[in-house]
């Protein structure tokens, strides 16, 4: 609450200084999104797969500081609801501030970013929710008239409310997790309307897996807790893992401001211990940008 | 005297171009459809008719005109003018554009501004001059820049109506935003008689429009 408070404020009080070059940004996200496994388990019978919708909404204003660097500042809400594991089910809400320069005249001209933000995520079930950090900068360019690429290094921390014990000496905060990560992405115009989107992504860091009680990932582990959000059983793990994501996706243009996007991921997560896990997500969203 | 003269000067310039283009007995028309390689009707084909050998002396008569920038779109998207008018490019909006050119036939920038820059861009040599908005990347817009004062552009019908010109032998040319080869290929020659109307037709070979998409791609952002 009190970031959407700072949020508006902030927002507010711009908007009456009538700073030059200010205008309003809006991207609204709606999906149906199938994971075939959302515990991020390894074994078959820790393998979990869940329907889920997913909306998001960001938007704020944007100042135009000189011809080439925009400032931005956006609040962010987003919420999550899973079919059969309604523990998952999510809320957050955000601010994010972004600096984007483009160096040059013209569409080919490259363009750098930095951007920083904060998030209160707040789950149905208590051990996952936290306060989300993230710091990024990254660069792109359009390359002739079909290509995009960019790349962005981002560094996430995640603080948890809750420490749930369950062994003696182990810490219970399984979702303090923290993460390097470096994404690559690209776009290509396939035709007016049809937009190839891809990226591969190395996230180096924290993850929290869920599995029964699992003797090789509780030894690798750094936190452990009981994840009732699985059922009774479950325990969560936090593990230090090299996490390897390739996406896949088509975008269709709908008029000037929305699109319909088809999207897969393949998540692959190498752990400590040889502890390997896949993750399959396929998404269909509405996209929408003023 | 220096300035007798050239007030005297300016003076024919401007009935000249009151005169303009013959009408009436001694005028003929050219009535041009231009089609894709569908034969459906193309939108903003522009059609020329350049005066061969001397046979018409063209009246030429620059301008000023108008390109907007509504809804962060330039309007129109195509627009012929001839060479040496001056173009105005009025911001609509209530956000800020920055409106630039690399074409050859006309280079210029007008940084970061809102209403209508004072002083309009002359475009003084024939050719295509593509403009854009270096913070929206997606707005294009061409300016056509004819020798000519005998040229139109077509409508959603792609018909083009050129009026008054006087008799004698034309080269037509066609151009279009996605004309595949250059404009000379689709060139014809015809005769315009002291009235009626001479009909020519275009089917163009179009290649696919290839420009920075506004819609959203997920991942990719304009302002962050």
């Amino acid at each position: 609450m009190k970031i959407v408070f700072a949020g508006v404020v902030v927002a507010c009080l711009l908007g009456r200084a009538g700073v030059a070059g200010a205008f309003w940004i809006l991207d609204a996200d709606a999906s149906a999104i199938y994971e075939d496994n959302v515990g991020l388990g390894k074994f078959k019978r820790d393998i979990k797969s869940d329907s889920a919708i997913s909306v998001l909404a960001s938007g704020g204003p944007a100042f135009q500081l000189d011809p080439s660097t925009i400032v931005s500042i956006t609040g962010d809400v987003s919420g999550k609801l899973y079919e059969r594991f309604t523990g998952l089910d999510n809320a957050a809400l955000g601010l994010t501030a972004t600096i984007r320069r483009k160096f040059g005249l013209g569409a080919e001209a490259p363009w750098a970013h930095a951007f920083g933000s904060i998030a209160r995520q707040q789950y149905d079930n208590d051990l996952r929710d936290s306060w989300i950090y993230r710091l990024g900068v990254g660069a792109g360019k359009q390359f002739g008239e079909r290509w995009h690429a960019s790349a962005d290094y981002i560094y996430d921390r995640r603080l948890a409310d809750h420490n749930f014990p369950v062994a003696p000496g182990i810490p219970g905060d399984v979702f303090d997790l923290s993460g390097h990560t470096l994404a690559l992405k690209s776009d290509f115009l396939l035709s007016e309307r049809l937009t190839f989107f891809g990226g591969y992504s190395l996230r180096i860091g924290d993850v929290a897996s869920t599995t029964q009680r699992n003797l090789p990932i509780f030894l690798a582990s750094t936190a452990v807790s009981a994840d009732p959000a699985f059922g009774k059983g479950f325990f969560a793990y936090r593990v230090h893992a090299d996490v390897h994501t390739l996406t896949v996706g088509l975008s269709i243009a709908v008029g000037q401001h929305s699109s319909v996007n088809l999207e897969y991921d393949h998540v692959i997560g190498d752990a400590r211990g040889g502890i390997t896990y896949h993750d399959n997500l396929a998404r269909v969203g509405f996209l929408y940008r003023y | 005297m220096t300035r007798l003269l050239g007030g005297l000067a300016a003076a024919l310039v401007i009935v000249g171009a009151a005169v303009g283009p013959p009408s009436g007995a001694e005028a003929g028309d050219v009535h041009a459809v231009v089609n894709d390689q569908a034969n459906q009707p193309l939108e903003d084909a522009v059609v020329i008719a350049v005066p061969e050998g001397g046979s018409v002396t063209a009246p030429v008569r620059a301008g000023r005109e108008v390109v907007d920038q509504i809804n962060k779109e330039f309007v129109p998207y195509v627009k012929p003018i001839v060479v040496g008018s001056q173009v105005d490019f009025p911001n609509k909006d209530n956000i800020r554009h920055h409106v630039y050119s690399f074409s050859p036939a006309k280079t210029f920038e007008l940084p970061l501004y809102v209403g209508t820059p004072a002083t309009p861009v002359v475009f003084d040599r024939r050719g295509v001059v593509t403009i854009g908005c270096n913070i929206h990347d997606w707005m294009i817009a061409h300016i056509y820049v004819a020798e000519t004062p005998y040229f139109g552009k077509s409508g959603t019908d792609g018909k083009v109506r050129l009026e008054n010109l006087p008799p004698g032998r034309y080269a037509l040319r066609v151009w279009h935003p996605r004309l595949q080869g250059a404009e000379e290929s689709a060139a014809r020659t015809v005769t315009v008689e002291r009235s009626g109307a001479v009909d020519v037709a275009w089917q163009l070979p179009l290649k696919q429009e290839l420009r920075p998409r506004r819609s959203p791609v997920p991942g990719q952002r304009i302002y962050r």
